[in-house]
């Protein structure tokens, strides 16, 4: 029964690796880039060719890894956006004065951000501004660019359907192999 | 303390309180996580958060912060 139980045990964490593996691989090779990052300054070329790579691999990871695993069409999505608004009574109302608070404090801040823009006083600083007095400094820069790597990571793997996916065609056993990986796994 | 300081933590403030009203009301409030799977149901919401994200990177380390 130990031996059965350790088993059990050893095939989970190797299931985990397996599982997220790749998340892994480029959770480190965000944080190698983040780390070089820290040491570019905004000017210089190499920022600037090493920014728009990473954006060009995260649109194209975006593309790799969400190949006929979208949960909707755009063409649903907008309906069905389009439905909420023309029919705003299928929501709850503590849902529709929630968010409607999203959108005031969204609003208030790209409001408040634009005043400040266009007034140009240093009284009165942008959002943009704060946050370059961090990103002047090495390890502010790094850690905010491992912040953005992340934040695109979360924009290019969260909710994406097992449509089109590889189907376990026996049941799944009670370790918790399914036969096919989490949504990192096709990166 | 400059307005424009104090502004801006007030509405961190606000911000930072809010995301916690949400969390706590066991999902009868749209929370954060809610609002970004939204948009993350389809390429096009997708897009719209990765355009975003590639127009505030470049904002923030290619050009003069």
């Amino acid at each position: 029964m130990h031996d059965q139980d350790r088993s059990i045990r050893w095939r989970s964490s190797k299931n985990l690796v397996k599982r997220y593996r790749y998340r892994g691989i480029c959770g480190v090779l965000g944080l190698l880039f983040a780390y070089w990052e820290g040491y570019r300054r905004w000017p210089s070329q190499a920022a600037h060719i090493s920014i728009v790579a990473a954006i060009v691999v995260m649109f194209a990871l975006a593309l790799v890894a969400g190949r006929h695993r979208q949960p909707m069409s755009a063409a649903a999505w907008l309906s069905r956006i389009g439905g909420t608004i023309r029919q705003p009574s299928t929501r709850s109302p503590v849902s529709i004065a929630g968010a409607l608070i999203w959108i005031v404090l969204v609003l208030t801040v790209a409001g408040w951000d634009l005043h400040s823009f266009l007034l140009e006083q240093h009284s009165l600083p942008t959002l943009s501004y704060l946050i370059g007095r961090v990103s002047r400094f090495t390890l502010g820069r790094s850690v905010l660019v491992a912040t953005w790597l992340a934040l695109g990571g979360f924009f290019v793997l969260a909710n994406r359907s097992h449509v089109g996916r590889r189907v376990p065609a026996s049941p799944e056993p009670p370790t918790g192999d399914t036969g096919c990986g989490e949504p990192g796994d096709q990166v | 303390m400059s307005l424009g300081q104090l502004v801006w933590i007030s509405l961190a403030v606000l911000i930072v309180g809010w995301i916690t009203v949400t969390q706590l009301s066991s999902g009868r409030l749209p929370t954060v996580k809610m609002i970004a799977f939204g948009f993350l149901d389809s390429w096009l919401g997708r897009a719209i958060l990765l355009t975003g994200w590639a127009e505030l990177g470049w904002h923030l380390f290619c050009q003069r912060p």
